[in-house]
């Protein structure tokens, strides 16, 4: 095993805790996919073969929010921003121990992670760590559980969106409505994403910040996001931005950070935390999940927070077909 | 007298049919262990043919179809008195298969909804871990090699088991009976560690969500060699100057896990 130890861990101690009991009537709020339920575990007495699905659709999601009260997290940016590889390290870490002070207490989506950490791993044969490119098929639901390592608290859900970038690039440019996106009036976290590739790139620097400009605009609409308090920026691709050794260039970087920063800060009229990740670094200089702690303690710290929220005005007709598995 | 079901959990060549003819043969020929067999069972030519293969220190094999084989024991224990243990053998296919399609069989499920324990079988040296590739000193790129995509089957060990036990408890209601972790071929383990660390070491993601399971699981790990040593020339060659019974650790250390699932301390 390429990250454990060689030496014997602590010892954990015995499973007792409360159960979580919360519930939720969060049926409708989730709704940004049309669903088949199919990840609901069957039972057969023949030989056919129905596959896994690799998230949860919105059925099996609202299912999901209707026994335990999850928090929902989206990464919203554009395509190859680095928003699977954040979700795909936080399961991966795990599969190496608990983290973060976080140990893992379970998932409707194993086989989901396991297929977007499978060209990080030998198995695949990849030469180099790569992320495949999330579909607007693909189903968008990743559920965690975790529980903390003291085992002082309840268990907790989380929802993962991992939605295809191109909804967000729609948003930005007004092609698509908050209100078409349900799913982030509902989030109770939004972790606004600054691709760093993008960033250290000076020819693609600016259009970096505009980009996110606009979508902050988008999200200022009435009824887009829950309130201002749940947005947050994450930076990835940290390792990328750290490689620029020219000062002058890293300035530039620093800039464009805190300019990205003080857009956001307008809307929420109070300090946004900037959580930089390198979620699965090319180069050994950065652990897996380099910066996830920051990540987990944020959505940790502040859980699920829309419970009263009215429901976002549902999109006309059948928006989200393409969803369907 | 009671009756009492005990399901084997495992994926394929985990240990299981091994354990059943190891325990089979130490239930036959000593009460040391706390349990013993009363008398022979009638539907016996499955496990005689398992404890053949055993004595003889061939591979045990399993059971050679998907449909659970049925093996019942008549026992007695020291403290519960008469037992009648049933603990069919699936075979690690069913449950590979498991994973890979997510559907369970209607007879499994059955099985587990009887089931007073589980027997969750990991076998020391056949642990497939999630081994990431290197980075940093690599020069090559994913453009020259054929890359495989993924399937269920790729999967690492700790996620197949932990995805059965999370079906089997989706499956009970959100309960779960007593988990016995076998740690099989534990003779292959060449540290000075605790199962329960060891469980940690290996397969991290199993041992946190037995901890970490709400409601709390009552499970507790166990270390067995069944077979005692490698079937290679150099191990049968150790295991012939060795007493068959004695060759696992002894009836205690071979028969704990079915007495502690039956309720022992």
């Amino acid at each position: 095993m390429t990250d454990a130890s060689g030496e014997p861990p602590t010892a954990q101690p015995a499973a007792e805790g409360p159960e979580d009991a919360q519930t939720g009537s969060l049926d409708e709020v989730l709704a940004a996919t049309e669903g088949t339920g199919d990840a609901v575990r069957q039972t057969t007495d023949d030989d056919e073969s129905a596959g896994r699905p690799l998230a949860l659709d919105t059925d099996a999601a609202n299912a999901l929010a209707a026994r335990r009260r999850p928090t929902v997290v989206v990464l919203a940016g554009r395509n190859e921003s680095g928003k699977t590889s954040v979700y795909a390290a936080i399961y991966e870490r795990l599969g190496r121990g608990p983290f973060a002070g976080w140990l893992f207490a379970g998932s409707n989506t194993l086989s989901g992670f396991e297929s977007r950490c499978h060209l990080w791993r030998k198995a695949s044969n990849a030469g180099v760590p790569e992320m495949e490119h999330t579909q607007a098929t693909d189903l968008p639901w990743l559920h965690l559980r975790l529980t903390d390592v003291e085992k002082t608290m309840s268990a907790r859900d989380y929802l993962f969106g991992d939605f295809d970038g191109e909804f967000f690039r729609e948003l930005l440019r007004n092609v698509k409505q908050p209100s078409e996106l349900p799913f982030l009036r509902r989030a109770d976290h939004i972790g606004l994403v600054l691709d760093g590739e993008r960033l250290a790139d000076p020819g693609r620097r600016e259009t970096e910040v505009t980009e996110l400009e606009y979508l902050v605009g988008a999200l200022s609409k009435p009824e887009a996001i829950a309130g201002p308090e749940v947005l947050s920026l994450v930076v990835t691709k940290l390792d990328l931005i750290d490689a620029i050794e020219d000062g002058t260039e890293r300035a530039a970087i620093d800039e464009a950070l805190d300019k990205a920063q003080s857009i956001v800060e307008q809307l929420t009229n109070s300090p946004v935390p900037v959580i930089r990740l390198a979620a699965r670094s090319a180069t050994d200089r950065y652990p897996l999940g380099h910066g996830l702690e920051s990540l987990l303690e944020r959505v940790s710290s502040h859980p699920a927070t829309q419970v009263a929220n009215e429901l976002p005005p549902q999109p006309a007709g059948d928006a989200f077909a393409g969803f369907r598995a | 007298m009671s009756d009492s079901t005990l399901v084997m959990v495992g994926l394929h060549d985990s240990g299981k049919s091994t354990y059943i003819a190891a325990a089979f043969h130490t239930l036959k020929v000593t009460s040391d262990g706390g349990l013993a067999l009363r008398e022979l069972p009638e539907d016996r030519e499955y496990l005689l043919d398992l404890e053949e293969n055993w004595l003889n220190l061939r591979p045990v094999g399993h059971s050679a179809h998907g449909l659970p084989t049925r093996i019942e024991l008549p026992l007695v224990d020291a403290q519960f008195g008469d037992v009648e243990l049933t603990i069919p053998d699936i075979s690690g296919e069913s449950f590979d298969r498991i994973w890979e399609t997510n559907e369970w069989a209607a007879d499994v499920v059955t099985l587990l909804e009887r089931a007073r324990g589980l027997m969750v079988f990991v076998r020391a040296n056949d642990v497939e871990p999630p081994e990431l590739i290197d980075v940093g000193n690599t020069t090559s790129t994913s453009e020259s090699r054929e890359v495989r995509q993924w399937s269920p089957e790729m999967a690492p060990t700790q996620t197949k088991l932990v995805d059965l036990l999370e079906g089997i408890e989706e499956l009970l209601g959100g309960t779960l009976p007593r988990i016995a972790v076998v740690i099989s071929a534990w003779d292959s383990v060449e540290q000075e560690i605790a199962p329960d660390d060891w469980l940690h070491w290996k397969v991290p993601l199993l041992s946190q969500w037995l901890i970490a399971n709400s409601p709390p699981i009552e499970w507790r790990s166990f270390a067995v060699s069944a077979q005692g040593d490698d079937l290679d020339a150099e191990g049968r060659e150790r295991l012939m100057k060795v007493d068959r019974v004695e060759r696992t650790g002894g009836p205690s250390q071979l028969l704990a896990p079915l007495r502690w699932l039956l309720g022992g301390q």
